[in-house]
């Protein structure tokens, strides 16, 4: 029998083993046993998060924050006198495995509050889930939640139509008017693009050109080629991943383009771009970030921020902190603390409540809080925690102290 | 035209990587019909081994020193998993347990790796001076890359006309039945595919570690796209290979730069299903009769 006709049956037997296997796995997340909610005993907070895939390195610095949070809570009382419980359900950073352990979390094991998932693809497609459970919940997502697709749930990342908008406002007023604009292609790349429209829009401006690539980029050349065709005079990159700056900074080298870069937020993973790009990779090259982890000086960083990032590197094994963007675990931290704050106020853990009161009280009671960052501004029109009034322009290859960018406009 | 230039060359550089890919699936597939699941997983090895051992610059003797190491270890570990995959089969070529040898040999290695480095991706700098590319820079991974595939190339057509053992893998290719009813120690050619194919994969992985995504999750992205340039190639032909590889990467390349980057692989891989329609065998591969 020739190999050919082999191959066919090969892929049948991997074809036919998949099905077997998503039908198993069905079969389980479907078929399993409920309990009904309790209301006494612990609270129950799922974290749906990659554990395994190519993001769990980040899922790790927003479980690190989330146990940070849980263990703050614990030490004071509890919420209400009622422990809380981390109960974490691998999502791969895949949203489709992310909805398997949304149900999980939600049918199996009947939690009360949903920290997570980590990306926005995740978060749209495990949301209809809390929406009908009536869960409240803080979600990673940078882009696309609004109070209509997720009523009883916040996102924490910076909203990427607010970052995209920054960016050209931080260039216009550098009186740089002539921008190419570089971004990838993911839900928040897209978001990005929005705002990118809209702000040029209001500006009356037309950008010089657009390019987009998959992240994480490997070789930006072909991008980077049409673009410095343009003439620009400074390139607007909207990022996913440290390598895909460090490929950016390359890549600019090699081509001989000299512009000025301002880049999202995803462009302040430092170390990992660092390491492909070299010392010289922010040079003329600035950020767009949370004011809580950029100063001008040493002495003007919050005493929270301070004490936050020396308990995070005494609280966790190096291995695990090692080149760990603190201010992303600080958000989650955060968000797990507001959520924590909602139900005491309340009483309740059911969505509606406690999303009416984040609405209504989370951004004024965040600054008597014990939270990290600043500028929350959570309302019944914004599911994003912050908005884009408090964002900084930040050079990440400079730290005024650790994990603490230098502000630009110092 | 200065773009055209600089995409051809990089684009040849990137199609490097996956050739080396698929020539290694080749060398194996020849010798034992076996595609080697985790073939990507010596790939992201060798690019771990980089990240922690190997010094910034070619210049330094121990960057040398770390590459053979690699690829001893490599080569040793591929043909331990070559014996592995093949001990069942010994019975009978015509059985599919090596689907689940070799996949489970790449969720182990991956598993291993997993535990070393953990679940980040990381990243390493290119160790190669750059080359001058009309006006510009590139890479000095690509040359690398190209160089040794070139290289590999020709010392493969060598081993495989003048060496005995060379001549025996040949036959092997033919009819692995016919081989060891001729005396032909097949396990051991096989063992030594395997062994020569880690090594292949090893060094691009090395040489590559700057232009490859070093993480446990990213390998199985490499084994696809080398099995995909192996069949467009025509499966078991390693000029096949070569010609299939550098065309994919300059396809990328091209796509990228003329209908943008969220282009660049739907319309490449819609191109390898009208190349798979016109020749189905592949560009260079044979049809194969069938028993009806």
């Amino acid at each position: 029998m020739s190999r050919l006709w082999n191959i066919r049956r090969v892929v049948t037997v991997i074809a036919v083993t998949g099905l077997l296997g998503a039908t198993v796995g069905c079969s389980t997340g479907g078929g399993a046993a409920t309990e009904e909610p309790s209301e006494s005993g612990p609270i129950k907070i799922g974290v749906p998060i990659p554990v395994t895939g190519p993001v769990a390195a980040t899922g790790d610095w927003a479980r690190m924050g989330i146990e940070m949070a849980a263990e703050e809570i614990n030490a004071n009382g509890g919420i209400n006198g009622r422990e809380v419980e981390l109960v974490v359900a691998d999502t791969e950073g895949d949203p489709t495995k992310a909805n398997t352990a949304m149900t999980r979390l939600v049918q199996q094991d009947q939690v009360d509050l949903v920290v997570g998932p980590i990306t926005s693809d995740e978060s749209l497609a495990t949301m209809p889930i809390l929406t009908q459970a009536n869960i409240p919940s803080m979600n990673g997502s940078g882009s696309e939640i609004t109070a209509e697709n997720s009523p009883y749930s916040f996102a924490m990342l910076i909203n990427a139509v607010d970052q995209a908008k920054a960016m050209v406002r931080f260039s216009t007023d550098r009186g740089t008017d002539d921008m190419a604009l570089l971004n990838y292609t993911a839900t928040q790349g897209k978001a990005a693009v929005r705002g990118w429209d809209e702000a040029f829009a209001d500006a009356k401006l037309t950008p010089a050109g657009h390019e987009e690539f998959d992240a994480p980029a490997s070789d930006l050349t072909p991008q980077l080629l049409k673009l410095k065709a343009t003439d620009a005079d400074t390139l607007l990159f909207f990022a996913q991943t440290g390598k895909d700056t460090g490929t950016l900074s390359v890549n600019m080298d090699q081509l001989g383009w000299d512009v000025p870069v301002i880049g999202s937020y995803g462009t302040t993973f430092a170390a990992q771009a660092i390491a492909i790009g070299g010392p010289e990779t922010y040079q003329d090259f600035d950020s767009v970030f949370w004011p809580a982890f950029a100063a001008c000086t040493v002495n003007d960083i919050r005493p929270e921020v301070a004490d936050f990032i020396e308990r995070f590197y005494s609280g966790f094994d190096a291995s695990r902190t090692e080149n760990a963007a603190v201010d992303y675990v600080a958000i989650y931290h955060d968000a797990l603390i507001i959520l924590a704050a909602g139900v005491e106020a309340t009483g309740s853990t059911d969505g509606d409540v406690v999303a009416k009161w984040i609405e209504e009280n989370g951004a004024s009671e965040a600054e008597s809080l014990p939270v990290v960052h600043q500028g929350f501004a959570m309302s019944a029109s914004n599911h994003f925690l912050m908005d884009s009034d408090s964002l900084v322009l930040v050079n990440a290859g400079t730290e005024v102290g650790e994990k603490v960018f230098q502000r630009v406009d110092c | 035209m200065q773009e055209l230039v600089i995409l051809l060359v990089r684009g040849i550089g990137t199609g490097a990587l996956f050739a080396l890919v698929a020539v290694s699936l080749n060398l194996i597939y020849n010798a034992s019909g076996v595609f080697n699941f985790a073939q990507g997983q010596f790939l992201i090895l060798a690019g771990v081994a980089a990240f922690f051992w190997s010094p910034s610059t070619i210049a330094d003797p121990m960057w040398w020193v770390v590459l053979i190491l690699v690829v001893v270890v490599i080569a040793a570990l591929a043909a331990l998993q070559g014996a592995l995959t093949l001990a069942p089969m010994r019975s009978s070529l015509d059985q599919h347990s090596w689907i689940i040898t070799t996949i489970a040999a790449s969720i182990i290695l991956g598993a291993i790796m997993l535990l070393t480095i953990g679940p980040r991706s990381i990243t390493v700098g290119d160790p190669f001076p750059t080359f001058p590319l009309v006006g510009t820079k590139a890479p000095g991974a690509y040359l690398a890359l190209i160089v040794f595939l070139v290289l590999v190339l020709f010392l493969l057509r060598w081993y495989q006309r003048r060496m005995l053992s060379g001549l025996a893998l040949n036959a092997l290719s033919q009819d692995v039945d016919a081989a060891r009813t001729a005396g032909v120690h097949t396990l051991r050619l096989q063992m030594l595919a395997f062994a020569i194919a880690g090594a292949i994969t090893a060094v691009a992985g090395y040489f590559g570690a700057s232009l490859i995504s070093i993480s446990e999750s990213q390998a199985l992205h490499y084994v696809i796209f080398g099995f995909t340039v192996a069949v467009v190639g025509g499966l078991g032909n390693n000029v096949g290979a070569v010609f299939a590889g550098l065309a994919f990467g300059v396809v990328l390349m091209s796509v990228s730069y003329f209908f943008g980057g969220d282009a660049e692989l739907p319309a490449t891989l819609l191109l390898i299903v009208a190349v798979l329609m016109l020749k189905p065998q592949g560009i260079f591969g044979r049809l194969h009769a069938r028993r009806v």
